[in-house]
Protein backbone atom coordinates (compact mmCIF):
# COMPACT_ATOMS: atom_id res chain seq x y z
CA UNK A 1 0.00 0.00 0.00
CA UNK A 2 3.03 2.35 1.12
CA UNK A 3 4.31 2.15 -2.36
CA UNK A 4 1.21 2.62 -4.25
CA UNK A 5 0.78 5.64 -2.20
CA UNK A 6 4.48 6.70 -3.15
CA UNK A 7 3.77 6.08 -7.12
CA UNK A 8 0.62 8.31 -6.58
CA UNK A 9 2.04 10.52 -4.90
CA UNK A 10 5.28 11.23 -8.02
CA UNK A 11 2.35 10.85 -10.49
CA UNK A 12 -0.20 13.39 -8.60
CA UNK A 13 2.79 15.62 -8.30
CA UNK A 14 4.35 15.42 -12.08
CA UNK A 15 0.82 16.68 -12.89
CA UNK A 16 1.86 20.17 -11.41
CA UNK A 17 5.31 20.52 -13.36
CA UNK A 18 3.51 20.35 -16.62
CA UNK A 19 1.46 23.90 -17.68
CA UNK A 20 -1.32 21.27 -18.83
CA UNK A 21 -2.50 20.87 -15.35
CA UNK A 22 -3.33 24.32 -14.45
CA UNK A 23 -4.47 24.80 -18.09
CA UNK A 24 -6.93 21.79 -17.15
CA UNK A 25 -8.21 23.17 -14.32
CA UNK A 26 -8.79 26.53 -15.25
CA UNK A 27 -10.65 25.69 -18.32
CA UNK A 28 -12.96 23.39 -16.49
CA UNK A 29 -13.08 25.58 -13.56
CA UNK A 30 -14.46 28.68 -15.95
CA UNK A 31 -16.84 26.45 -18.25
CA UNK A 32 -18.35 24.40 -14.95
CA UNK A 33 -19.00 28.23 -13.39
CA UNK A 34 -20.55 29.38 -16.77
CA UNK A 35 -22.90 26.71 -17.24
CA UNK A 36 -23.97 27.28 -13.76
CA UNK A 37 -24.69 30.87 -13.83
CA UNK A 38 -26.14 30.01 -17.07
CA UNK A 39 -28.44 27.72 -15.88
CA UNK A 40 -28.88 30.04 -12.87
CA UNK A 41 -29.78 32.83 -14.70
CA UNK A 42 -32.28 30.65 -17.29
CA UNK A 43 -34.00 29.27 -14.27
CA UNK A 44 -34.53 32.72 -12.58
CA UNK A 45 -35.89 34.09 -16.05
CA UNK A 46 -38.22 31.10 -16.71
CA UNK A 47 -39.74 31.00 -12.91
CA UNK A 48 -40.39 34.60 -13.29
CA UNK A 49 -42.22 33.68 -16.01
CA UNK A 50 -44.40 30.64 -15.76
CA UNK A 51 -44.58 30.29 -11.80
CA UNK A 52 -47.96 31.37 -11.86
CA UNK A 53 -49.23 28.54 -13.94
CA UNK A 54 -49.59 25.53 -11.76
CA UNK A 55 -48.62 22.82 -14.37
CA UNK A 56 -45.14 24.48 -14.38
CA UNK A 57 -44.43 24.22 -10.98
CA UNK A 58 -43.00 20.74 -11.19
CA UNK A 59 -40.22 21.42 -13.47
CA UNK A 60 -39.67 24.75 -11.68
CA UNK A 61 -37.48 23.96 -9.29
CA UNK A 62 -33.51 24.09 -8.98
CA UNK A 63 -33.25 20.43 -9.26
CA UNK A 64 -34.49 20.30 -12.73
CA UNK A 65 -33.71 23.58 -14.11
CA UNK A 66 -29.96 23.92 -12.32
CA UNK A 67 -29.04 20.88 -11.43
CA UNK A 68 -29.41 18.14 -13.99
CA UNK A 69 -28.45 20.45 -16.78
CA UNK A 70 -25.04 21.18 -14.42
CA UNK A 71 -24.41 17.49 -13.67
CA UNK A 72 -25.38 16.33 -17.36
CA UNK A 73 -22.94 18.92 -19.07
CA UNK A 74 -20.10 18.38 -16.63
CA UNK A 75 -19.97 14.94 -17.07
CA UNK A 76 -19.72 15.66 -20.90
CA UNK A 77 -16.70 18.03 -20.23
CA UNK A 78 -15.26 15.43 -18.09
CA UNK A 79 -15.35 13.05 -21.27
CA UNK A 80 -13.09 15.93 -23.13
CA UNK A 81 -10.86 16.52 -19.75
CA UNK A 82 -10.08 12.76 -18.26
CA UNK A 83 -8.01 11.48 -21.91
CA UNK A 84 -5.87 14.77 -21.49
CA UNK A 85 -5.48 13.91 -17.91
CA UNK A 86 -4.65 10.03 -18.53
CA UNK A 87 -2.57 10.57 -21.66
CA UNK A 88 0.80 10.67 -20.21
CA UNK A 89 0.44 7.97 -17.03
CA UNK A 90 1.47 5.34 -18.77
CA UNK A 91 2.72 6.09 -22.38
CA UNK A 92 5.16 8.67 -20.58
CA UNK A 93 6.62 6.38 -18.52
CA UNK A 94 7.61 4.05 -21.90
CA UNK A 95 9.06 6.72 -23.94
CA UNK A 96 11.31 7.92 -21.07
CA UNK A 97 12.52 4.51 -20.43
CA UNK A 98 11.56 4.84 -16.47
CA UNK A 99 9.47 1.51 -16.81
CA UNK A 100 12.90 0.27 -16.23
CA UNK A 101 13.53 1.83 -13.54
CA UNK A 102 9.81 0.78 -12.33
CA UNK A 103 9.89 -2.97 -13.23
CA UNK A 104 13.71 -3.26 -11.44
CA UNK A 105 12.22 -1.99 -8.09
CA UNK A 106 10.75 -4.06 -5.66
CA UNK A 107 7.34 -3.10 -7.03
CA UNK A 108 4.58 -4.91 -9.02
CA UNK A 109 2.44 -4.10 -11.83
CA UNK A 110 -0.66 -3.55 -9.75
CA UNK A 111 0.87 -0.96 -7.55
CA UNK A 112 1.96 1.06 -11.04
CA UNK A 113 -1.42 0.93 -11.95
CA UNK A 114 -3.38 1.31 -8.99
CA UNK A 115 -0.54 4.03 -8.09
CA UNK A 116 -1.30 5.92 -11.37
CA UNK A 117 -5.03 5.28 -10.99
CA UNK A 118 -5.33 6.80 -7.78
CA UNK A 119 -3.10 10.00 -9.07
CA UNK A 120 -5.06 10.80 -11.73
CA UNK A 121 -8.40 10.13 -9.43
CA UNK A 122 -7.02 12.45 -6.77
CA UNK A 123 -6.64 15.02 -9.82
CA UNK A 124 -10.06 14.55 -11.12
CA UNK A 125 -11.39 14.56 -7.25
CA UNK A 126 -9.89 17.98 -6.48
CA UNK A 127 -11.15 19.18 -10.17
CA UNK A 128 -14.50 18.23 -9.11
CA UNK A 129 -14.54 19.29 -5.75
CA UNK A 130 -13.65 22.83 -6.62
CA UNK A 131 -16.54 22.93 -8.80
CA UNK A 132 -19.16 22.15 -5.68
CA UNK A 133 -18.47 25.69 -4.90
CA UNK A 134 -21.01 26.92 -7.14
CA UNK A 135 -23.70 24.41 -6.10
CA UNK A 136 -23.00 24.98 -1.95
CA UNK A 137 -23.19 29.21 -2.92
CA UNK A 138 -27.09 28.51 -3.59
CA UNK A 139 -27.15 26.72 -0.10
CA UNK A 140 -26.21 30.31 1.68
CA UNK A 141 -29.11 31.98 -0.21
CA UNK A 142 -31.82 29.34 -0.61
CA UNK A 143 -32.26 25.67 0.44
CA UNK A 144 -30.97 23.63 -2.56
CA UNK A 145 -31.78 19.81 -2.33
CA UNK A 146 -28.36 18.77 -1.04
CA UNK A 147 -29.80 14.75 -1.12
CA UNK A 148 -29.47 15.45 -5.29
CA UNK A 149 -26.67 17.51 -5.32
CA UNK A 150 -25.08 14.44 -3.12
CA UNK A 151 -26.05 12.32 -5.09
CA UNK A 152 -25.05 14.58 -8.73
CA UNK A 153 -21.41 14.35 -7.25
CA UNK A 154 -21.43 10.72 -6.55
CA UNK A 155 -22.50 10.15 -10.34
CA UNK A 156 -19.69 12.25 -11.79
CA UNK A 157 -17.09 10.53 -9.37
CA UNK A 158 -17.94 6.73 -10.77
CA UNK A 159 -18.45 8.27 -14.16
CA UNK A 160 -14.65 10.31 -14.01
CA UNK A 161 -12.90 6.68 -12.04
CA UNK A 162 -14.54 5.09 -14.62
CA UNK A 163 -13.07 7.54 -17.42
CA UNK A 164 -9.66 7.08 -16.12
CA UNK A 165 -9.45 3.46 -16.27
CA UNK A 166 -9.95 3.32 -19.74
CA UNK A 167 -7.47 6.50 -20.60
CA UNK A 168 -5.13 4.56 -18.56
CA UNK A 169 -5.52 1.56 -20.24
CA UNK A 170 -5.60 3.74 -23.45
CA UNK A 171 -1.95 5.37 -22.06
CA UNK A 172 -0.99 2.07 -21.92
CA UNK A 173 -0.82 1.02 -25.64
CA UNK A 174 1.34 3.48 -27.30
CA UNK A 175 4.35 5.49 -26.46
CA UNK A 176 3.25 9.04 -27.71
CA UNK A 177 1.09 10.77 -25.13
CA UNK A 178 -0.86 12.88 -28.04
CA UNK A 179 -2.40 9.41 -29.65
CA UNK A 180 -2.91 8.28 -25.90
CA UNK A 181 -5.10 10.75 -25.81
CA UNK A 182 -6.97 10.35 -29.16
CA UNK A 183 -7.42 6.60 -28.18
CA UNK A 184 -9.06 7.15 -25.10
CA UNK A 185 -11.20 9.73 -26.38
CA UNK A 186 -12.57 7.73 -28.99
CA UNK A 187 -13.19 4.75 -26.80
CA UNK A 188 -15.16 7.17 -24.35
CA UNK A 189 -17.28 8.55 -27.14
CA UNK A 190 -17.89 5.16 -27.86
CA UNK A 191 -19.33 4.24 -25.00
CA UNK A 192 -20.86 7.41 -24.89
CA UNK A 193 -23.00 7.21 -28.42
CA UNK A 194 -23.03 3.10 -28.55
CA UNK A 195 -27.14 3.40 -28.11
CA UNK A 196 -28.11 6.08 -30.16
CA UNK A 197 -29.81 4.44 -33.13
CA UNK A 198 -30.40 1.42 -31.00
CA UNK A 199 -34.15 1.83 -31.77
CA UNK A 200 -33.76 0.60 -34.86
CA UNK A 201 -32.14 -2.18 -34.87
CA UNK A 202 -34.15 -5.30 -35.09
CA UNK A 203 -33.01 -7.81 -32.82
CA UNK A 204 -34.09 -6.68 -28.83
CA UNK A 205 -30.88 -8.53 -27.54
CA UNK A 206 -28.75 -6.53 -29.50
CA UNK A 207 -30.38 -3.65 -28.69
CA UNK A 208 -30.19 -4.71 -24.85
CA UNK A 209 -27.25 -5.13 -24.87
CA UNK A 210 -26.13 -1.79 -26.49
CA UNK A 211 -28.24 0.35 -24.07
CA UNK A 212 -26.74 -1.53 -21.08
CA UNK A 213 -23.14 -0.21 -22.01
CA UNK A 214 -23.85 3.24 -22.75
CA UNK A 215 -22.65 5.06 -19.60
CA UNK A 216 -25.18 7.90 -20.05
CA UNK A 217 -27.97 5.75 -19.58
CA UNK A 218 -26.35 4.41 -16.20
CA UNK A 219 -25.30 8.30 -15.41
CA UNK A 220 -28.43 10.15 -15.86
CA UNK A 221 -30.06 8.70 -12.77
CA UNK A 222 -27.91 9.89 -10.44
CA UNK A 223 -28.65 13.52 -11.20
CA UNK A 224 -31.83 12.87 -10.61
CA UNK A 225 -30.83 12.29 -7.56
CA UNK A 226 -31.37 8.40 -7.68
CA UNK A 227 -28.67 6.65 -6.25
CA UNK A 228 -28.99 3.11 -8.16
CA UNK A 229 -26.47 0.12 -6.91
CA UNK A 230 -26.93 -1.32 -10.48
CA UNK A 231 -25.39 1.67 -11.87
CA UNK A 232 -22.79 1.80 -9.42
CA UNK A 233 -22.11 -1.74 -10.52
CA UNK A 234 -21.90 -0.81 -13.83
CA UNK A 235 -19.22 1.89 -13.56
CA UNK A 236 -17.22 -0.25 -11.07
CA UNK A 237 -17.11 -2.84 -13.70
CA UNK A 238 -15.94 -1.06 -16.10
CA UNK A 239 -13.33 0.50 -13.91
CA UNK A 240 -12.08 -3.06 -13.00
CA UNK A 241 -12.14 -4.01 -17.10
CA UNK A 242 -10.25 -0.61 -17.62
CA UNK A 243 -7.55 -1.67 -14.68
CA UNK A 244 -7.21 -5.19 -15.64
CA UNK A 245 -6.48 -4.77 -19.29
CA UNK A 246 -3.64 -2.17 -18.39
CA UNK A 247 -2.42 -4.86 -16.39
CA UNK A 248 -2.19 -7.19 -19.44
CA UNK A 249 -1.45 -4.89 -22.21
CA UNK A 250 1.91 -3.43 -19.76
CA UNK A 251 2.52 -7.44 -18.79
CA UNK A 252 2.70 -8.61 -22.20
CA UNK A 253 4.82 -5.79 -23.46
CA UNK A 254 8.02 -7.21 -21.21
CA UNK A 255 7.67 -10.69 -22.77
CA UNK A 256 8.12 -9.29 -26.17
CA UNK B 1 25.00 -14.68 -5.83
CA UNK B 2 24.17 -14.72 -8.93
CA UNK B 3 23.40 -17.77 -11.09
CA UNK B 4 22.27 -17.29 -14.43
CA UNK B 5 21.24 -21.38 -16.49
CA UNK B 6 21.50 -21.24 -20.42
CA UNK B 7 19.56 -18.21 -20.46
CA UNK B 8 17.66 -17.33 -24.14
CA UNK B 9 15.91 -14.21 -25.56
CA UNK B 10 14.59 -13.97 -28.67
CA UNK B 11 13.30 -10.05 -29.25
CA UNK B 12 10.90 -11.60 -32.19
CA UNK B 13 12.96 -13.97 -34.70
CA UNK B 14 16.47 -12.11 -33.44
CA UNK B 15 18.41 -14.04 -31.32
CA UNK B 16 19.83 -11.98 -28.55
CA UNK B 17 20.83 -14.07 -25.97
CA UNK B 18 21.80 -17.80 -27.06
CA UNK B 19 21.79 -20.53 -24.17
CA UNK B 20 23.98 -18.04 -21.75
CA UNK B 21 25.63 -19.82 -18.19
CA UNK B 22 27.83 -18.01 -15.55
CA UNK B 23 27.99 -17.20 -11.99
CA UNK B 24 28.77 -14.70 -10.41
CA UNK B 25 30.33 -15.57 -6.55
CA UNK B 26 29.53 -13.14 -3.18
CA UNK B 27 32.66 -10.32 -3.62
CA UNK B 28 33.67 -11.19 -7.09
CA UNK B 29 33.68 -7.93 -9.32
CA UNK B 30 33.07 -9.27 -12.82
CA UNK B 31 33.75 -7.56 -16.27
CA UNK B 32 31.27 -8.04 -18.99
CA UNK B 33 32.37 -7.66 -22.24
CA UNK B 34 31.33 -8.01 -25.52
CA UNK B 35 31.22 -5.82 -29.01
CA UNK B 36 28.22 -3.71 -29.79
CA UNK B 37 24.68 -5.61 -30.06
CA UNK B 38 26.58 -8.67 -28.30
CA UNK B 39 23.49 -8.92 -26.08
CA UNK B 40 24.75 -7.62 -22.79
CA UNK B 41 22.19 -5.00 -21.95
CA UNK B 42 19.80 -7.91 -22.79
CA UNK B 43 21.13 -10.27 -20.49
CA UNK B 44 21.87 -7.49 -17.61
CA UNK B 45 18.34 -6.45 -18.19
CA UNK B 46 16.74 -10.33 -17.70
CA UNK B 47 19.22 -10.40 -14.27
CA UNK B 48 17.76 -7.36 -13.05
CA UNK B 49 14.07 -8.49 -13.75
CA UNK B 50 13.56 -6.13 -15.95
CA UNK B 51 11.91 -8.34 -18.69
CA UNK B 52 11.83 -12.56 -18.92
CA UNK B 53 13.96 -14.69 -20.66
CA UNK B 54 12.65 -16.55 -23.41
CA UNK B 55 13.88 -19.75 -21.66
CA UNK B 56 16.52 -20.69 -18.83
CA UNK B 57 16.70 -19.39 -15.14
CA UNK B 58 18.06 -16.38 -13.49
CA UNK B 59 18.91 -16.94 -9.71
CA UNK B 60 19.71 -13.90 -7.38
CA UNK B 61 21.44 -14.87 -3.61
CA UNK B 62 18.50 -17.51 -2.35
CA UNK B 63 15.64 -15.96 -4.97
CA UNK B 64 14.79 -16.76 -8.83
CA UNK B 65 13.93 -13.44 -10.36
CA UNK B 66 10.98 -14.83 -11.99
CA UNK B 67 9.55 -16.24 -8.80
CA UNK B 68 10.35 -14.08 -6.11
CA UNK B 69 10.85 -11.34 -8.02
CA UNK B 70 10.77 -8.61 -5.08
CA UNK B 71 13.13 -10.20 -2.71
CA UNK B 72 15.56 -10.51 -5.48
CA UNK B 73 14.97 -7.05 -6.91
CA UNK B 74 15.31 -5.76 -3.80
CA UNK B 75 19.53 -7.19 -3.20
CA UNK B 76 19.96 -5.41 -6.70
CA UNK B 77 21.45 -1.55 -7.31
CA UNK B 78 21.02 -1.11 -11.46
CA UNK B 79 22.30 1.54 -12.95
CA UNK B 80 21.04 1.15 -16.53
CA UNK B 81 22.69 2.35 -20.31
CA UNK B 82 22.00 5.43 -21.15
CA UNK B 83 20.14 5.91 -17.48
CA UNK B 84 15.97 6.44 -18.28
CA UNK B 85 15.33 9.28 -15.62
CA UNK B 86 12.40 11.44 -14.71
CA UNK B 87 13.10 14.52 -16.37
CA UNK B 88 10.46 16.80 -14.52
CA UNK B 89 11.83 15.84 -11.04
CA UNK B 90 14.74 17.11 -9.17
CA UNK B 91 17.17 15.28 -7.93
CA UNK B 92 16.62 14.59 -4.30
CA UNK B 93 12.38 14.55 -4.99
CA UNK B 94 13.47 11.31 -7.44
CA UNK B 95 15.75 10.10 -4.82
CA UNK B 96 13.67 10.58 -2.28
CA UNK B 97 10.83 8.68 -4.22
CA UNK B 98 13.46 5.47 -5.31
CA UNK B 99 14.15 5.56 -1.55
CA UNK B 100 10.06 4.99 -0.94
CA UNK B 101 9.31 2.46 -3.47
CA UNK B 102 12.50 0.33 -1.86
CA UNK B 103 10.91 0.49 1.00
CA UNK B 104 14.25 2.16 3.02
CA UNK B 105 12.45 2.68 6.36
CA UNK B 106 11.68 6.21 7.08
CA UNK B 107 14.36 6.33 9.65
CA UNK B 108 17.09 5.69 7.92
CA UNK B 109 15.25 7.09 4.72
CA UNK B 110 17.09 10.34 4.92
CA UNK B 111 20.67 9.10 5.72
CA UNK B 112 20.53 6.80 2.62
CA UNK B 113 19.63 9.48 0.36
CA UNK B 114 22.30 11.67 1.63
CA UNK B 115 25.05 8.98 1.54
CA UNK B 116 24.00 8.12 -2.32
CA UNK B 117 24.31 12.02 -3.22
CA UNK B 118 27.40 12.31 -1.32
CA UNK B 119 28.83 8.92 -2.75
CA UNK B 120 27.96 9.73 -6.42
CA UNK B 121 29.71 13.03 -6.16
CA UNK B 122 25.49 14.78 -6.75
CA UNK B 123 25.60 17.40 -3.37
CA UNK B 124 25.67 20.77 -5.58
CA UNK B 125 23.17 19.73 -7.62
CA UNK B 126 20.05 18.05 -5.06
CA UNK B 127 17.67 20.85 -6.51
CA UNK B 128 18.61 20.41 -9.88
CA UNK B 129 15.75 19.91 -12.39
CA UNK B 130 16.71 16.24 -13.94
CA UNK B 131 15.89 17.28 -17.28
CA UNK B 132 18.32 20.30 -16.88
CA UNK B 133 21.30 18.13 -16.12
CA UNK B 134 24.61 17.52 -18.14
CA UNK B 135 25.01 13.74 -19.51
CA UNK B 136 27.41 13.13 -16.90
CA UNK B 137 25.15 14.52 -13.93
CA UNK B 138 22.33 12.39 -14.96
CA UNK B 139 24.78 9.25 -14.98
CA UNK B 140 25.35 10.17 -11.50
CA UNK B 141 21.61 10.41 -10.53
CA UNK B 142 21.79 6.85 -11.98
CA UNK B 143 24.20 5.84 -10.04
CA UNK B 144 22.78 7.35 -6.68
CA UNK B 145 19.70 5.62 -7.27
CA UNK B 146 21.64 2.39 -7.51
CA UNK B 147 23.37 3.18 -4.53
CA UNK B 148 20.71 4.47 -2.66
CA UNK B 149 19.66 1.11 -0.77
CA UNK B 150 23.15 -0.35 -0.37
CA UNK B 151 22.56 -3.25 -2.26
CA UNK B 152 24.69 -6.55 -2.23
CA UNK B 153 24.67 -6.92 -5.54
CA UNK B 154 24.96 -3.89 -8.10
CA UNK B 155 24.50 -4.16 -12.33
CA UNK B 156 26.16 -1.38 -13.60
CA UNK B 157 25.65 -1.22 -17.71
CA UNK B 158 28.26 1.12 -18.94
CA UNK B 159 28.51 3.50 -15.68
CA UNK B 160 31.90 5.39 -16.68
CA UNK B 161 30.09 6.35 -20.24
CA UNK B 162 29.85 10.49 -20.04
CA UNK B 163 31.94 10.84 -17.13
CA UNK B 164 34.47 13.05 -16.35
CA UNK B 165 38.46 11.91 -15.58
CA UNK B 166 38.10 12.39 -11.79
CA UNK B 167 34.68 11.21 -11.66
CA UNK B 168 35.43 7.94 -13.64
CA UNK B 169 38.02 7.93 -11.61
CA UNK B 170 36.18 7.58 -8.38
CA UNK B 171 33.76 5.16 -9.65
CA UNK B 172 36.40 2.84 -10.48
CA UNK B 173 37.99 3.69 -7.22
CA UNK B 174 34.46 2.97 -5.01
CA UNK B 175 33.85 0.20 -7.29
CA UNK B 176 37.51 -1.86 -6.65
CA UNK B 177 36.53 -1.21 -2.98
CA UNK B 178 33.49 -3.30 -3.38
CA UNK B 179 35.83 -6.18 -3.82
CA UNK B 180 35.17 -8.56 -1.47
CA UNK B 181 32.17 -6.47 -0.25
CA UNK B 182 29.46 -6.25 -2.78
CA UNK B 183 29.08 -8.65 -5.69
CA UNK B 184 29.29 -6.46 -9.18
CA UNK B 185 28.80 -6.79 -12.76
CA UNK B 186 30.03 -4.76 -14.55
CA UNK B 187 29.46 -3.88 -18.45
CA UNK B 188 32.01 -1.70 -20.35
CA UNK B 189 33.89 -1.08 -23.40
CA UNK B 190 36.61 0.77 -21.93
CA UNK B 191 38.88 -2.16 -21.22
CA UNK B 192 41.42 0.07 -18.84
CA UNK B 193 38.55 0.39 -16.45
CA UNK B 194 38.03 -3.57 -16.59
CA UNK B 195 41.74 -4.16 -16.19
CA UNK B 196 41.29 -1.71 -12.88
CA UNK B 197 38.66 -3.75 -11.19
CA UNK B 198 37.98 -6.50 -12.38
CA UNK B 199 39.05 -9.43 -11.09
CA UNK B 200 37.44 -11.64 -13.92
CA UNK B 201 35.69 -10.84 -17.03
CA UNK B 202 32.75 -12.60 -19.10
CA UNK B 203 33.19 -12.15 -22.97
CA UNK B 204 30.48 -12.16 -24.98
CA UNK B 205 29.58 -12.04 -28.58
CA UNK B 206 26.73 -12.58 -30.71
CA UNK B 207 25.00 -13.47 -27.69
CA UNK B 208 26.93 -16.38 -26.66
CA UNK B 209 29.78 -16.49 -24.19
CA UNK B 210 32.89 -17.09 -25.79
CA UNK B 211 35.34 -16.83 -23.00
CA UNK B 212 35.74 -16.34 -19.00
CA UNK B 213 38.21 -16.17 -16.54
CA UNK B 214 40.84 -14.41 -15.21
CA UNK B 215 43.00 -12.79 -17.78
CA UNK B 216 45.72 -15.31 -17.78
CA UNK B 217 42.82 -18.21 -18.47
CA UNK B 218 41.60 -15.99 -21.31
CA UNK B 219 45.24 -15.20 -22.60
CA UNK B 220 45.98 -18.64 -22.68
CA UNK B 221 43.44 -19.57 -24.83
CA UNK B 222 44.01 -16.93 -27.62
CA UNK B 223 47.25 -18.21 -27.63
CA UNK B 224 49.78 -21.37 -26.55
CA UNK B 225 52.41 -19.11 -26.23
CA UNK B 226 54.65 -17.62 -23.39
CA UNK B 227 54.90 -14.22 -22.92
CA UNK B 228 57.33 -12.37 -20.69
CA UNK B 229 59.02 -9.03 -20.58
CA UNK B 230 62.54 -7.99 -19.79
CA UNK B 231 64.78 -4.81 -18.89
CA UNK B 232 68.20 -3.88 -19.16
CA UNK B 233 70.07 -1.06 -18.20
CA UNK B 234 72.62 -1.39 -21.68
CA UNK B 235 72.87 -1.95 -25.28
CA UNK B 236 69.31 -3.04 -26.40
CA UNK B 237 69.75 -3.24 -29.63
CA UNK B 238 72.78 -5.94 -29.24
CA UNK B 239 70.06 -7.58 -26.32
CA UNK B 240 67.64 -7.90 -29.40
CA UNK B 241 70.52 -9.23 -31.96
CA UNK B 242 71.07 -11.75 -28.61
CA UNK B 243 67.94 -13.13 -28.17
CA UNK B 244 66.60 -13.56 -31.74
CA UNK B 245 69.46 -15.99 -31.93
CA UNK B 246 67.71 -18.00 -29.27
CA UNK B 247 65.60 -21.07 -30.31
CA UNK B 248 62.30 -20.78 -29.55
CA UNK B 249 61.99 -17.45 -29.44
CA UNK B 250 58.82 -16.39 -31.49
CA UNK B 251 58.70 -12.42 -31.10
CA UNK B 252 60.47 -9.41 -29.56
CA UNK B 253 58.74 -6.30 -29.38
CA UNK B 254 60.63 -3.22 -28.04
CA UNK B 255 58.74 -0.86 -25.76
CA UNK B 256 57.90 2.49 -27.55
CA UNK B 257 58.32 4.56 -24.86
CA UNK B 258 61.34 2.63 -23.20
CA UNK B 259 63.30 0.90 -26.03
CA UNK B 260 65.09 -0.84 -23.18
CA UNK B 261 62.08 -2.72 -21.98
CA UNK B 262 61.16 -5.85 -24.28
CA UNK B 263 58.06 -8.22 -24.85
CA UNK B 264 59.40 -11.48 -26.14
CA UNK B 265 56.74 -14.12 -26.95
CA UNK B 266 58.15 -17.69 -27.29
CA UNK B 267 57.46 -21.41 -26.97
CA UNK B 268 56.29 -22.18 -23.74
CA UNK B 269 59.30 -23.90 -22.19
CA UNK B 270 60.88 -22.85 -19.33
CA UNK B 271 64.36 -23.97 -21.03
CA UNK B 272 64.10 -20.72 -22.91
CA UNK B 273 63.12 -18.30 -20.45
CA UNK B 274 66.70 -20.04 -18.05
CA UNK B 275 68.75 -19.44 -21.66
CA UNK B 276 67.28 -15.93 -22.05
CA UNK B 277 68.72 -14.53 -18.42
CA UNK B 278 71.49 -16.68 -18.92
CA UNK B 279 72.58 -15.11 -21.79
CA UNK B 280 71.87 -11.55 -20.55
CA UNK B 281 73.52 -11.94 -17.31
CA UNK B 282 76.55 -13.55 -18.65
CA UNK B 283 77.08 -10.43 -21.15
CA UNK B 284 76.53 -7.96 -18.23
CA UNK B 285 73.32 -5.96 -20.28
CA UNK B 286 71.88 -5.32 -16.41
CA UNK B 287 68.99 -7.22 -16.53
CA UNK B 288 67.09 -5.55 -13.78
CA UNK B 289 63.24 -7.22 -14.69
CA UNK B 290 62.17 -10.45 -16.01
CA UNK B 291 58.44 -10.88 -15.47
CA UNK B 292 55.67 -12.67 -16.98
CA UNK B 293 53.74 -10.66 -19.29
CA UNK B 294 50.12 -11.11 -20.98
CA UNK B 295 48.44 -10.11 -23.98
CA UNK B 296 46.73 -6.93 -23.65
CA UNK B 297 42.76 -6.97 -23.26
CA UNK B 298 42.51 -5.13 -26.19
CA UNK B 299 44.22 -8.11 -28.12
CA UNK B 300 42.69 -10.84 -26.67
CA UNK B 301 39.36 -8.98 -27.30
CA UNK B 302 39.43 -8.44 -30.67
CA UNK B 303 41.14 -11.91 -31.11
CA UNK B 304 38.18 -13.41 -29.39
CA UNK B 305 35.08 -11.77 -31.20
CA UNK B 306 37.01 -11.89 -34.57
CA UNK B 307 34.13 -13.47 -36.59
N1 LIG C 1 13.92 -3.91 -27.36
C1 LIG C 1 14.51 -4.51 -28.39
N2 LIG C 1 13.79 -4.94 -29.44
C2 LIG C 1 14.37 -5.58 -30.47
N3 LIG C 1 15.66 -5.85 -30.56
C3 LIG C 1 16.46 -5.45 -29.54
C4 LIG C 1 15.92 -4.76 -28.42
N4 LIG C 1 16.93 -4.50 -27.57
C5 LIG C 1 18.04 -4.98 -28.14
N5 LIG C 1 17.77 -5.56 -29.32
C6 LIG C 1 18.75 -6.23 -30.20
O1 LIG C 1 19.38 -7.25 -29.46
C7 LIG C 1 20.77 -7.32 -29.75
C8 LIG C 1 21.57 -7.18 -28.47
O2 LIG C 1 21.39 -5.89 -27.96
P1 LIG C 1 22.02 -5.39 -26.60
O3 LIG C 1 21.46 -4.05 -26.34
O4 LIG C 1 21.81 -6.43 -25.56
O5 LIG C 1 23.56 -5.29 -26.96
P2 LIG C 1 24.77 -4.71 -26.11
O6 LIG C 1 25.74 -5.82 -25.97
O7 LIG C 1 24.28 -4.09 -24.85
O8 LIG C 1 25.34 -3.61 -27.10
P3 LIG C 1 26.03 -2.19 -26.76
O9 LIG C 1 27.43 -2.47 -26.45
O10 LIG C 1 25.91 -1.45 -28.07
O11 LIG C 1 25.27 -1.56 -25.65
C9 LIG C 1 21.02 -6.20 -30.75
O12 LIG C 1 21.06 -6.78 -32.03
C10 LIG C 1 19.85 -5.29 -30.62
O13 LIG C 1 19.56 -4.69 -31.85
MG1 LIG D 1 24.36 -2.22 -24.08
Amino acid sequence: MKKILSICRRDFTSYFNSPIAYIVIAIFLFIAGNIFWMAYSNFGNTYRMYSQYPWAKEDLTLAQMVFRPFFMILSNILLFMIPIITMKLVSEEKKLGTFEFLFTSPVTIPHIIFGKFLAAASFVIIMLLTTAVYPLLLAIYGKPDLKMIASGYLGLLVLSLAFIALGLFASSLTENQIIAAIISFSILMLFWVINWGSRNIQNPKIADILNYLSIPDHFVDFTKGVIDTQHIFFFLSIIALGLFLTGIVIQSQRWR
Amino acid sequence: MIQIENLTKYYGLLKAVDNVTFTVSKGEVVGFLGPNAAGKTTTLRIITGYFPPTTGKVRIGDYDVMDKPIEAKKMIGYMPENPPLYTDMTVKSFLTFAAKIRSIPRKIRKESIEKAIELSGLTNHVKFIIGHLSKGYKQRVALAQALLHDPEILILDEPTAGLDAKERMDLLNMIHEFIGKKTVVLSTHILADVEKVCNRVIIIHKGSIVAEGSYEMLSSSVTENDRFALTVLRNDDEVEQELRLIDGIINITRNQDNPKRFTVESIKDLAVKEKVAKVLVEKNYGLIELSPSRLPLEEIFIELTKQ
